[in-house]
Order: C-alpha cells, then sequence, then structure tokens
C-alpha cells in the first residue's frame, strides 16, 4: 500500500556539520495498518512523517502510494503535497481560529481537486464524519471555544473528510493532559478500525505505540532498528537499543566465544556465571555482547524455600536483596550479585526483607544476547 | 508575568512625613500633577483659541462661535475633509499591500534576501519625512527620471506625471508608511503556526488558495486594525499634504490649519477651531482602533505545543518573489536615497543623465558644512531631541514602573502619559503656540517651547517602551530586595533602576529619533534662533535650494541611520518589540 524505499534526508546545522534527518529508511504499510514510527526526539520520525507527506522533500529514495509514485530521487519525481491523497493531523491540530467546526471540517472538500460535492452532498458527509468523532453537536460552533480534546476530534474530523488513502498523525496526543490521552489513544484506534484507514502515527512514547500500533519501526539516529508487533518489540527485541528504549530491562555485558545464528541458544559469559542465552539475531563472536532481560521475567526466591529448591539448576545465581519498592500490582526488588545490580518486578505475593539471602534464575526463553546496533 | 502583583505595600515615600491622600502614594500625586500641567493648558488654550477672538497681543478677546460656523458654512472646508479622507484611505491601503506583500515574502516563505529589509526600518527611522517626501517629489517630478523614463517608453513630449496632486501624494504617503505597516504585519506572519498553512496543504490547497484562506484570512483582524491606524496617521499629517498637495493646490485639514496660522495677520481662531474638529476625529478613530487591535489578538493566542516557525518552500517561484522583493526595496530605501545623493552632488539638479556625471561635485557638501546656520540647526535639533528623551525616558519609566506595580491610583498616570496621542502633532503645534503665546514671560520661538511640545507629543511612545521594559522584570527580583531589607526607594534605585536600564535607552533614542524627523510642531513654534534641521529642510525646498538641500538631508540622514541602527540594536537585544 505504502512504500518507502532508502528514504533520505539529511539537515545541515549552521556551521555547516550534518545534523539529524533521515539515513536510508524502508518499510512498507499495509492496507488498513496502523503503523508507527517510535523514536527518541531527533532520531528522524517526523522528518519520515512530513516525507511522506509532501511538506519536506528528500534527498534520495522513493515514497509511493497505491500505485502513485509520490517521490523518486532518481526520476525526479515529486508530487506536491495538495495533489497527494493524504490527511494529516498535526501536533498543534492547526484548527484554524477563523474558521467555525463545520468550516475547519469541510474545507479540504471545498479546496481539492477532483469532483465536486454539490453543498448538500458535502454537508452530509462532514455531518457523518463529525459524527464519527463525537462533535455533531458542535458543527456551528466557533472554533476557538472548542477544548483540547475537541480541536484534536475536530482535527482528525478534517483529516478524514477527505477519505484519504492515507492518515498521518504528528504526535497528535502529546498536548493533551494524561487522562484525556488514554481515552483518546483507545478512541483513535477505534475510529481508524472503522474506518479502515491506513495510518501512520508518529510518537515518542513507547506505552502509546504499544497499545495503538499493529506494527512499530523503532528509530533511532536516521536509521529504524526494527520493525514488529507490539509483542515482538516489547518481548524480542534484536539489538540493546531497542530492548532499552521500549520499558525497562536489565543489561549485563558478557563474551561469546561463537558465531550465532537468529533463533538458537548459546552460552553467554556474564559476570553473573555462565547464562545460556536466546538470540534474536545473528551475532559473531565478541567480547562485550549484551544480555537483556526485563525485571519481570526472572524468577525470584529466597534461599531454602520450597520454590528455591524448585527452580531449574540452570541460568541460577545467588544474591542478596537490597531494596524493595512496593508499587501496588507489584513490587520492585534490588538484588545484588557480585558487583552487578539485578532489577526484578514480581506480584507482591513473595515475602522477602533486605538483607534476606535469595537466588534468581534466568528463563532462557526470555534471556536474549543482543548486538548493540542492528539495522 | 504569572504572579501580576499581588498587593503592593504603596512604600515608596508613603512612610515619609508627608500624608496619603485617599492612600495614594504622594509619588504618584506629584507625577499626576506635573502631566497635568503640563497637558491640560494646552488643552485649555486649544478650546479657548477657537471660541474667543484673538487681539493683536495674542490674548483673548470676545467669545464666538464664528469660526466654527465659518467652518460649516466654508464649501472648501468639506472638500479639503473629503481630500483629507480619499488621502488617507489611499495611503492606508498602497502602505498595507507593499506591507504584506512583503511581510509574508520574508515571514512565510523561503526568499532569499529577506533579512535585507530589516535595513528599510533602520532608514525609515533615521530618515526626516521632510527629506524623503522631497526625494519622491525629485524621483517623480517633471524633470525627474520617472517621467524621463515614462516619455522615452511612450514617445510624448511632455513630462505624463503630476506629482502635485491627490494620487502623488496617495503614493509617497503610502511608500512612507509601507515599513510601519511592514513591521507590524511580519510580527502577525511571525506568530502564527506553520501547521495552520501545512493543514491547509495537506486538504489539497495550492499555495495561492492556502495564502488567501488561510494566512490572509487569519491576519485579516490585524490587517484591519492597521488600516485605521495608517488611515489616522496619515490623516493628521503634515509633511506630505503641505508639500506635493498645497502646491498642487489640494488642500487637507492640517493644512488648513498651518495656512491660518501662516496667512498675515494670523487668524488664531480659525486654526483652533480647524484643530479642534480634528481632535475629535482622530480620537473617536482611536477609540475604534482600540477596540480593533484588541480583536486583532484574537487569532493569536491559540498555537500549540509543537511551535514550529517553518516556512513555505516556493520552489523555483522564490525568484519571482526574490525580485518582487529586491524592487520594493529600490522603491522604499534604493531610490529615494539615490536621488538625494545624485542631487547633492550636481550643481543643479536637471534629472538623471549621463552628462551630468561629469559635473559631479562636493561643493554642496562643502557649502552646507562652512555654513553657519547648518551647524545652528543641527546644534538645535541635538539638543531639543536629546532633551525632550532625556526628560521623557527616565519620567516614563517611572510612570510605568508605578503602573505595573499597580500602585494605587497609578493608573490616571498610565491614561494621561498616553492621552498626547488623541493630539496630532500639528494640533499639539497649534495649542502650545497657544499657551506660549499667552505666557507672562517669552517662550514663544524659543526652543524651549520646541522642547516642551514634542515632549509632550512623544510621552506616549515613552510610556509604551518603559512599559515593556518593566513588564519583563519579575516581581519577585524586587520582593527579593525588599526582603533583604532594602526600603522601596533603595529598591527603585539599585534593582530597577538597572534591570530597566536597556529599556530606557532603546525609549530614549526612540523619542530622540522620532521628535528629530518630524517638522509639524517646530514649524509652528521655531523662531529665527531656534531653527532646527526639519525646518532647514523644509524652507530650503520651498525656497529652491535644492542641491544644497540634498547635500544636507544626506549628512543628516547618515547620522541618524547610525542612531536608528544602534536603536535597533538595542531594542534586538532587549526583546522590546520595535514600533
Amino acid at each position: 500500500m505504502l512504500k518507502v524505499e532508502n528514504l533520505f534526508k539529511q539537515y545541515t546545522s549552521e556551521d555547516g556539520t550534518p545534523g539529524g534527518g533521515v539515513l536510508g529508511a524502508s518499510f512498507d504499510v499495509a492496507n488498513g495498518e496502523l503503523f508507527t514510527l517510535l523514536g527518541p526526539s531527533g532520531c528522524g520520525k517526523t522528518t519520515t512523517l512530513r516525507s511522506i507527506a509532501g511538506l519536506e522533500q528528500p534527498q534520495g529514495g522513493l515514497i509511493s502510494l497505491m500505485d502513485t509514485v509520490l517521490y523518486d530521487a532518481d526520476k525526479r519525481v515529486n508530487i506536491p503535497m495538495y495533489e497527494r491523497d493524504i490527511g494529516m493531523v498535526f501536533q498543534s491540530y492547526a484548527i484554524w481560529p477563523h474558521m467555525n467546526v463545520y468550516e475547519n471540517a469541510a474545507y479540504p472538500l471545498k479546496v481539492s481537486k477532483g469532483k465536486r460535492l454539490s453543498s448538500s452532498e458535502m454537508r452530509e458527509k462532514v455531518r457523518h464524519v463529525l459524527e464519527l468523532v463525537g462533535l455533531e453537536d458542535y458543527i456551528e460552533r466557533p472554533s476557538t471555544q472548542l477544548s483540547g480534546g475537541q480541536q484534536q476530534r475536530l482535527a482528525l474530523a478534517r483529516a478524514l473528510t477527505r477519505e484519504p488513502g492515507l492518515l498521518l498523525l504528528d504526535e497528535p496526543l502529546s498536548n493533551l493532559d494524561a487522562q484525556l490521552r488514554e481515552q483518546m489513544r483507545s478512541e483513535l484506534k477505534r475510529l481508524q478500525r472503522e474506518t479502515g484507514v491506513t495510518a501512520i502515527y508518529v510518537t515518542h512514547d513507547q506505552s502509546e505505540a504499544l497499545a495503538i500500533s499493529d506494527r512499530i519501526a523503532v528509530m533511532n539516529d536516521g536509521l529504524i532498528m526494527q520493525i514488529g508487533s507490539p509483542k515482538d518489540i516489547y518481548e524480542r527485541p534484536t539489538s540493546e537499543f531497542v530492548a532499552n528504549f521500549i520499558g525497562t530491562t536489565n543489561l549485563l555485558r558478557g563474551a561469546l566465544n561463537a558465531d550465532i545464528k537468529a533463533g538458537n541458544e548459546a552460552p553467554v559469559e556474564t559476570p553473573l556465571g555462565k547464562l545460556q542465552c536466546t538470540f534474536t539475531a545473528d551475532v559473531s563472536a565478541t567480547p562485550t555482547v549484551g544480555v537483556v532481560i526485563r525485571p519481570e521475567n526472572i524468577v525470584i526466591a529466597k534461599i531454602g524455600d520450597d520454590k528455591a529448591a524448585a527452580l531449574p539448576a540452570i541460568n541460577r545465581c545467588d544474591g542478596a536483596l537490597l531494596t524493595e519498592t512496593y508499587l501496588g500490582e507489584i513490587v520492585e526488588y534490588e538484588v545484588s550479585v557480585g558487583e552487578e545490580t539485578v532489577l526484578i518486578r514480581t506480584k507482591p505475593t513473595e515475602s522477602l526483607a533486605p538483607q534476606d539471602a535469595v537466588t534468581l534464575h534466568f528463563p532462557i526463553p526470555q534471556t536474549l544476547a543482543l548486538i548493540e546496533k542492528s539495522t | 508575568m504569572t504572579t501580576p502583583n499581588r498587593t503592593v505595600n504603596n512604600g515608596f515615600l508613603s512612610r515619609s512625613r508627608l500624608k496619603n491622600l485617599f492612600g495614594i502614594s504622594p509619588i504618584v500625586v506629584v507625577l499626576a500633577s506635573i502631566l497635568l500641567v503640563l497637558i491640560m493648558p494646552a488643552v485649555i488654550f486649544l478650546f479657548q483659541s477657537s471660541l474667543h477672538e484673538t487681539q493683536f497681543d495674542g490674548s483673548f478677546g470676545a467669545f464666538t462661535f464664528q469660526y466654527y460656523v465659518d467652518l460649516i458654512t466654508n464649501d472648501q472646508f468639506l472638500n479639503n475633509l473629503t481630500n483629507a479622507t480619499i488621502y488617507a484611505v489611499g495611503s492606508a491601503a498602497v502602505a498595507i499591500s507593499i506591507g504584506v506583500l512583503l511581510a509574508w515574502i520574508v515571514e512565510r516563505t523561503n526568499t532569499p534576501g529577506g533579512s535585507w529589509v530589516l535595513i528599510i526600518s533602520i532608514i525609515s527611522l533615521g530618515i526626516p519625512s521632510v527629506l524623503y517626501t522631497i526625494s519622491f517629489l525629485m524621483l517623480l517630478g517633471k524633470v525627474g527620471p520617472v517621467n524621463e523614463i515614462l516619455m522615452w517608453i511612450t514617445g510624448a513630449e511632455d513630462p505624463l506625471l503630476d506629482v502635485y496632486s491627490l494620487w502623488g501624494m496617495i503614493i509617497i504617503e503610502g511608500i512612507e508608511f509601507a515599513p510601519l505597516s511592514y513591521l507590524l504585519l511580519s510580527s502577525v506572519f511571525r506568530s502564527n503556526d506553520a501547521s495552520f498553512e501545512e493543514a491547509s496543504m495537506m486538504s489539497g490547497a495550492g499555495i495561492l488558495q492556502t495564502f488567501r484562506n488561510i494566512t490572509f484570512r487569519l491576519a485579516q483582524p490585524a490587517i484591519l486594525a492597521l488600516l485605521i491606524l495608517i488611515f489616522i496617521r496619515a490623516f493628521e499629517s503634515f509633511e506630505t499634504p503641505a508639500l506635493v498637495g498645497l502646491p498642487g493646490n489640494v488642500s487637507v485639514i492640517t493644512t488648513d490649519i498651518y495656512e491660518s496660522i501662516d496667512e498675515v495677520p494670523a487668524n488664531y481662531g480659525q486654526a483652533g477651531a480647524f484643530s479642534v474638529v480634528l481632535l475629535f476625529i482622530v480620537g473617536g478613530l482611536l477609540i475604534w482602533y482600540n477596540r480593533l487591535s484588541r480583536n486583532a489578538e484574537k487569532y493569536q493566542t491559540i498555537t500549540g505545543k509543537g511551535f514550529r516557525p517553518r516556512v513555505m518552500d516556493l520552489g523555483k517561484w522564490r525568484w519571482l518573489t526574490g525580485a518582487i522583493l529586491a524592487l520594493l526595496f529600490m522603491i522604499i530605501i534604493g531610490f529615494p536615497i539615490g536621488i538625494v545623493l545624485w542631487v547633492s552632488m550636481v550643481p543643479y539638479y536637471d534629472g538623471v543623465s549621463l552628462e551630468a556625471l561629469k559635473l559631479f561635485t562636493f561643493d554642496n557638501y562643502r557649502t552646507v558644512f562652512n555654513s553657519r546656520s547648518f551647524h545652528d540647526s543641527i546644534g538645535n535639533t541635538v539638543i531639543m531631541g536629546a532633551a525632550a528623551a532625556s526628560i521623557v525616558a527616565p519620567f516614563t519609566a517611572l510612570c510605568a514602573w508605578l503602573t505595573v506595580r499597580r500602585y494605587k491610583g497609578a493608573w490616571i498616570l498610565d491614561q494621561l502619559a498616553t492621552s498626547p496621542l488623541i493630539f496630532p502633532a500639528i494640533v499639539m503645534g497649534v495649542a502650545f503656540l497657544q499657551v506660549f503665546l499667552n505666557m507672562p514671560f517669552g517662550l514663544y520661538g524659543t526652543l524651549l517651547s520646541i522642547i516642551l511640545a514634542s515632549m509632550v507629543r512623544y510621552l506616549p511612545y515613552g510610556m509604551r517602551y518603559s512599559y515593556a521594559g518593566i513588564l519583563q522584570i519579575h516581581t519577585e527580583l524586587e520582593e527579593a530586595s525588599s526582603m533583604s531589607g532594602a526600603r522601596q526607594t533603595t529598591t527603585f534605585l539599585r534593582i530597577v533602576m538597572p534591570l530597566v536600564a536597556p529599556a530606557m535607552v532603546t525609549c530614549w533614542l526612540f523619542v530622540f529619533l522620532v521628535s528629530v524627523k518630524a517638522v509639524s510642531i517646530p514649524i509652528l513654534l521655531a523662531g529665527p534662533k531656534s531653527q532646527v534641521v526639519a525646518i532647514t529642510l523644509f524652507d530650503m525646498w520651498e525656497n529652491g535650494i535644492t542641491n544644497e538641500l540634498a547635500a544636507m538631508g544626506a549628512t543628516w540622514t547618515g547620522f541618524m541611520t547610525i542612531i536608528s541602527l544602534i536603536f535597533y540594536m538595542l531594542a534586538k537585544r532587549y526583546g522590546l518589540s520595535v514600533r
């Protein structure tokens, strides 16, 4: 549906040194999919989005939407933004203050090329899309009297009135307060499902990305680090960056003696001893392989308990409990093992206290060995 | 200011032996009294003069409505009122068309060379209005290059354009106000979030459609307010009507006032009546303007967090907009300055031609530099500007501080200090003329009289800068001083003054620049010993001493441009809006 190949756009900072941008991103978005570009600020996600929109002219690569080539550096094709079949929701909403709700939403129908609608058809269409976002009671209201959440809905309605082939959302929830953000998040997802519109969503908020997306592309320094479903990205990161950026994780440095292919298991020498790890990507022998495991995947037990005795002998180490932090639905423990401190999260069912001697088990499928970066 | 002025203990002098007057700080009472003494006599004498016959010694005679009756019964008055209206509307239209174009190109597009436009603002603040108007008369006059070119193109025998007409006045005044219009509009265009335009483009609208539907519409309230502002300024302007209109027999209200006083014997009553009428018209328009300009900001308040000052990529078209930019730059600054320099270098002005190049000489500069009256008028002008600025800057700083910190009754200082705004400069001149004529001691014709009138006239401008400067000082800086044990007076001197100093310097420079630029006040008040540059230039033009005028004007403009440049650098450095 949407195809982006080797997209390249580098900014030059004022002193002439190369700055941020996109340094060769490729991905495909399937019909009806909600695809998220996720990454820290300056990673190139917004540049990618604006290049697809046509608000930014790339320096290299190819962008095509369905059968239309929007941008092709080699053939010097660059369709102007207003001829692209794309709707966009801006971070600041960009609701025009001099138009009321109806006029804002109807604007794309009035100005875009293509078949002219009769005024009753237009009215019907706009009413429909405003109903979709729940603004049907505000049609004649001046847009300056809308709340943040209503402006957000109107921005979405405006982007949808033209029934575009692609919907772009540039950090649409970042201006809302926390509670409203969660509500709008699920509403956005519902609307996208209902209309079946293909959407690209840009955010730096990992929990938002996990909650809303069909697939996520994690970006860093202008490159795509990994593309996958939220579950994939969270559970099977292929690089240290992705593992660190999404959620909380324990990171250990280890040595690997052999070249291992993705999908296999192999032992890695770590400060906690030898750990049997799963490989999500090909890794060559190196003295500095990263070993990551999420805090909730580590099993903790008090030495001498029945639970400790029942743990497998492999991937085990003993340590002393340093702190216990009670967070309600979970408890966080910090355990010192030799020089290292390991973070563990469990349900608050264990009866552990600081100073306790504990034993830890790292289940093999969740103990991942990763290289620092992968593309 | 997040916490605007909690209760301020009106300390400053209030704990001194002077007892509070209804809880109003004595300093406020003192300042308000000074302002009243400065402003009230002018108002009273203006109204009195329009309602009394004037005797030979300048004092008032019998009460009469005659001057107002004369106005109403005279056809000429209605005619001149119409002239003034057409002239003001036309000037505003010209100024705003140029301003919108300039502001849009510079602020909203990626046209090259936009930063050069700042030069327009700098020079236009330095050049005396008289000289600017004269430069256009040189360009558009019978022997001017514009007529030469038109004759060459059309093959006509005689000059095609007669600049001494209503349209000539409109063009010249419109161009003169273009920099102001650009300055105000550029801040409007700059503060609009680029995503308003991007959202329109993403809706399928092209560049022109987006400009018309979004950019222009968002700026519309501001443009309307600006239209009124320039209308007022043109309506009350004197230089262009006097230099362009009078020779072409086009009169407006301000020239009527001037002529009533210039005739022998001076008809003070008539001038007074004209002035009162003008005062009411301008006052009414200003009220309307204030309402509109409050309205003008309503679109500028909603911008989200993701504000990006992005500009529109025009692609190849940016070379066209670049060319338009260059042309406008030449029209507003390049050609006027060029012609003044040209005329200053030739022995006599007979159009621009290659032959004249051979005659190039510095004689005019030599004559001017050796002339006693040139030295005198420069000296007078500098003293006049510096004195007015030196009084206005600290005085308004104190008034603004008391107002911003909500001292009890201080709002009246703000009202009084900004009230002279409704006085057109020429009316201010007439009013002070009456005051000085009726003074027991001889102030009339002295430099001090010009200083006093200019000072009152430019109080509102000073107030605006001081106010903006004081607003930037957070209350807590002063509270910290009080908590350190400083008295209010100490706090003002040790904390407020140093912090507000940059604003005061910019305020000083601005008042200096605008007071030496104008001709309306000194033309009515100056005597033989208190000539100022603007008047000298005006007289030289009337007497046909064109080349020396150009040399003197060019030299003076050079100096003023340097001061204007310093003003701009300071204003930018300290984040004060430049208006």
